[in-house]
């Protein structure tokens, strides 16, 4: 596992601008529209006044055991061993969206050919690259994923799981080591929190 | 100046730029065969340039990746760049806005070519015939009208200064529209410059020392003044600063916040004096700056005497112990206790006193330019490009009385200032019959249906801007201005990362003008010509007239490229009113404003009730718009990440992902929102998605409805503003929200227009009423 690579995203350090998003269509050539590799949502509970919203970036999680690959009929999509990066072929892909009802995430994406694209950790630049490239420790200057290089808040990062470990709190290292499918180190940010804001009025 | 601190300029970034380019190359070459052009392999970059996005003016350093036929590919943010980091050592990034500059410079709706009125129609022309066009038309117009007549209107242009240089000094146009008032924060402004605070002031706390942020009636962390300002903001809080917002709405930064107090909006003047009760019956001021460095502390204290928290919750809606809790907080902090305000306490006549009330605070607890308190800003200056080529300016407007500022204006302020609001009624009158408009649009800014009429009566109007809108369309001739991408930026500062230190920073050109357009300055360096002053504009483009300023730092553009864009200059320390005095040009700062007792006449007057000197409370709807059993919802606007302006149209990225942000993407609509508490929406059976109307006594307009628990009840916010008819919007979606602002609103003594408004909310075409 020490070879892999992933994301990191603290919740408390995230200011829902979106220029995760916008950075990653710019990389990858990606139009503004339904496609979105990587998206902001909002979860907001409680009822005024005591009410708290919070935003998360998401995006492919390069699932530890990725459900897409094992619906995927053509066999177009791979977790690769070498770096843990779930990779899409688009000239194997027969566009039958197995792999979107399949993913929890919402992550796979499909173009008016009907073909998926999604995340690729920055593997390489646009829909479906990076198949075979070499693996990401192995590239002598790896392109750091570009969410992760634009994130205003710091809140995103992408790199090598252990050195991704170091950065996050115990709770979060052990949420990641027991969760066996979702492959990004996600810091706490709900109720409880420390950032966790209280909100004061006159009942 | 000390130099900047960089040696040879090389980055990790810059670094890893260059031998991408190469290393990576060979591993990855072929795997992306036939990608759309904007998306090339790694092989594909072939060089790396230079920008400082103006997207939100704030020159946040860029890194352009270019590919073999020198388009822009890639955006990238600078590290330690003093507007798009944290400071020395730390990532520089760009926002969702500076990253749309790819869209906006290859964007398809651009005004693609100059354009002249020929028989009533508006024609594509070349650069020669627009600036002889204009030129003829220029002279015809001092011959008929005479100069006084002319107003000159810049917003954020990259040429203002030259431009108004020009008009002013060259053809002797004396009216000049500033940007700031009357659109931004004047109610703010003004009394904070009075008291001694500075206008601007207000915005900006000292992070890196900060141990108490009162977040008041502004969004740091997303309506930023550069990047480094959300970045310092959320690494005070990491560090254990307490951030408290007070905002009618749940922003981002309340939602980031150890707490928040939504508070009912205009009600913050309540909440300041309840918190100043709190710190003076506790001993918690500071009573040697009080002493010694302000006027009118008693007059302070006796009106702040009977404001508690149980008082101030009835007006606010807020828990008294909160309040005590915060005034506390803030009071132990101090002097490493700072408030950042903007226009959320800026655009209503009633704030005139609200903001007095919050000013009063920082010179109650001492915390003005004190380490982690309200800085005041030095920094660095640049040099005047005619001094370096000893060009003499012959100040044609001295001894030409404005039109539209001043004692003795019809349409002026109570302190001379222009009131945008009154324009359209001087146009009708004939006191005014020519304009130009420099990446500006009053239309969506005040008196929205009153100026798109005025505008078709002007005999003479230039514009120049970057993208159509209705207001352009009016114009006689239009100069199509190059975005930033495609034109060399320089700026120094001031408000930045750099704690108590000054900067420059600057770029040329990355990629060309797209189409037949031009920066800026050039477009003022050919109108000069065709004017027949172009031997006073010898500078034969944009960059050597840049390099001209950057000339006593003996710099140029290019160098500054190879320290990153940037150098940091210019230090200074705190407390410098003990020497130069106060914004007020006085040694102390007054809390009592008894030295302008006739602002406070004239305000009696127009209110019919006493509105006094010192700190005092006055209810909504004293000065402004009043909240009534016809109009019962105050409607607030805001400013987001993805607003529109003049020059800065919201492109298809950011509008996507306002959508998003709203969870209304799957909605056929772009424009803008109106945010309404559950409790409001229900009543009037509307939904999230559905489409309303907002009226005031004045006007109405339509937009979209996203109903939220993030919201103060009896609070309509329109978020962002800047849409709808008259916009610069290609296809005028969504609210223009000023359509709802009538011309005599304003704020007598700023000039300001008031968006707080008494409205009605209606699903379109239901009777919600």
């Amino acid at each position: 596992m020490s070879q892999e690579w992933g994301f990191y995203f603290d919740a408390s350090r995230c200011i829902g601008c979106h220029a995760c998003s916008i950075a990653c269509k710019n990389r990858h050539g990606v139009e503004s529209g339904k496609v979105d590799w990587r998206r902001v949502e909002r979860a907001q509970k409680g009822e005024f006044p005591d009410v708290q919203e919070r935003n998360f970036s998401v995006s492919c999680m390069h699932c530890k055991d990725a459900p897409c690959e094992k619906v995927c009929p053509a066999d177009a999509i791979k977790k690769r061993d070498s770096d843990g990066i779930v990779v899409v072929d688009r000239e194997a892909c027969i566009g039958c969206h197995y792999c979107g009802w399949a993913c929890p995430y919402g992550a796979p994406q499909y173009d008016e050919k009907g073909l998926m694209q999604k995340c690729n950790l920055c593997l390489d630049k646009g829909p479906g690259s990076g198949v075979d490239a070499p693996p990401k420790q192995e590239q002598e200057d790896p392109l750091t994923p570009a969410c992760a290089d634009e994130c205003v808040g710091d809140a995103l990062h992408a790199g090598p799981i252990e050195d991704l470990l170091d950065m996050a709190s115990e709770d979060a290292q052990n949420r990641f080591l027991q969760d066996d499918q979702c492959h990004v180190i996600v810091e706490s940010a709900g109720e409880g929190s420390e950032t966790g804001n209280e909100t004061e009025t006159a009942d | 100046m000390s130099d900047a601190e960089r040696g040879d300029g090389i980055t990790r970034r810059s670094l890893l730029k260059t031998s991408a380019a190469g290393a990576v190359a060979a591993g990855l070459a072929g795997c992306t065969a036939g990608a759309n052009p904007s998306n090339e392999t790694i092989a594909g970059a072939a060089g790396t340039a230079y920008g400082n996005c103006w997207m939100c003016h704030k020159l946040c350093g860029m890194e352009v990746t270019l590919n073999r036929e020198g388009r822009a590919q890639e955006l990238h943010g600078i590290d330690g760049h003093p507007r798009g980091s944290a400071g020395e050592g730390t990532k520089g990034t760009l926002c969702p806005k500076g990253l749309s500059q790819l869209e906006k410079a290859y964007s398809p709706q651009r005004i693609k070519k100059p354009h002249v009125r020929k028989n009533g129609e508006l024609q594509a022309v070349s650069w020669d015939e627009a600036f002889s066009y204009a030129a003829d038309r220029f002279e015809e117009f001092e011959t008929e009208h005479g100069v006084e007549k002319f107003v000159n209107w810049e917003g954020w242009g990259t040429a203002g200064g030259l431009f108004e240089t020009f008009l002013k000094d060259f053809v002797g146009v004396p009216n000049h529209m500033p940007h700031p008032t009357p659109t931004c924060f004047g109610s703010m402004a003004v009394p904070g410059t009075l008291m001694g605070l500075g206008g601007g002031n207000i915005r900006w706390v000292d992070y890196p020392d900060t141990e108490y942020v009162l977040v008041w009636g502004r969004d740091p962390l997303e309506t930023f003044a550069g990047q480094w300002e959300a970045k310092q903001l959320l690494d005070a809080r990491d560090r254990g600063a307490t951030v408290v917002t007070i905002d009618p709405v749940l922003t981002e930064t309340a939602k980031q916040s150890d707490r928040w107090l939504p508070i009912k909006p205009r009600t913050d003047g309540a909440l300041a004096l309840a918190m100043a009760n709190v710190i003076i019956e506790e001993g918690l001021y500071d009573e040697a700056f009080v002493e010694n460095y302000t006027h009118g502390f008693e007059a302070y204290r006796e009106a702040v005497a009977d404001k508690t928290p149980e008082w101030a919750a009835e007006k606010t809606g807020l828990d008294p112990e909160a309040i005590r809790e915060v005034a506390v907080g803030f009071a132990e902090a101090a002097p490493s206790a700072g408030i950042t305000s903007w226009t959320g306490l800026g655009q209503s006549p009633d704030f005139f006193k609200g903001a007095q009330n919050v000013v009063a605070l920082l010179g109650l607890v001492g915390a003005i330019d004190r380490p982690g308190g309200n800085r005041w800003l030095g920094g660095v200056g640049l040099g005047n490009p005619f001094e370096e080529r000893g060009i003499e300016l012959p100040h044609a407007a001295k001894g030409k009385k404005p039109v539209i500022k001043g004692k003795g204006s019809d349409y002026a302020s109570m302190i001379g200032k222009p009131v945008q609001n009154k324009i359209p009624e001087a146009i009708r009158n004939g006191d005014v019959q020519g304009m130009s408009f420099y990446y500006r649009n009053p239309v969506p800014s005040g008196a929205g249906d009153e100026w798109m009429e005025a505008l078709g009566e002007l005999d003479f109007f230039v514009t120049i801007d970057a993208f159509w809108s209705d207001v352009a369309r009016e114009a006689d001739v239009i100069f199509p201005e190059a975005t930033q991408l495609e034109k060399p930026m320089l700026g120094k500062g001031g408000a930045g990362a750099y704690q108590n230190r000054g900067w420059i920073t600057g770029s040329r050109a990355a990629i060309e003008p797209q189409w037949d357009t031009k920066p800026g300055i050039e477009i003022v360096l050919g109108l000069a010509e065709a004017m027949g002053h172009g031997d006073a504009f010898p500078w034969n483009d944009a960059e050597e007239y840049l390099n001209d300023k950057l000339a006593p730092h003996d710099l140029t553009l290019e160098d500054l490229e190879k320290r990153d864009t940037y150098v940091v200059a210019g230090e200074y320390g705190y407390e410098k009113w003990k020497k130069k005095g106060f914004a007020n040009g006085s040694e102390k700062f007054w809390f009592d404003l008894d030295k302008k007792a006739k602002i406070f006449k004239g305000l009696s007057k127009k209110a019919g009730t006493e509105i006094r000197t010192e700190p005092q409370w006055i209810e909504p709807g004293t000065l402004g718009d009043a909240v009534d059993d016809e109009y019962p919802l105050e409607m607030i606007d805001a400013r987001t990440v993805y607003f529109s302006h003049g020059g800065d149209q919201a492109l298809s990225n950011p509008l996507e992902q306002l959508a998003e942000a709203m969870n209304l993407e799957e909605e056929d609509y772009r424009g803008n929102y109106v945010l309404l508490n559950p409790k409001d929406a229900e009543k009037r059976g509307i939904e999230s998605g559905d489409m309303v109307t907002i009226e005031s006594r004045n006007g109405s307009t339509e937009l979209m409805a996203k109903v939220t628990e993030g919201i103060v009840p009896g609070t309509a916010n329109v978020e962002p503003y800047g849409f709808g008819e008259g916009s610069i919007q290609p296809d005028e979606e969504g609210g223009n929200n000023m359509q709802l602002n009538a011309p005599d609103q304003y704020d007598d003594v700023s000039g300001q227009i008031d968006r707080h408004l008494g409205i009605e909310v209606r699903k379109t075409g239901g009777d919600a009423r």
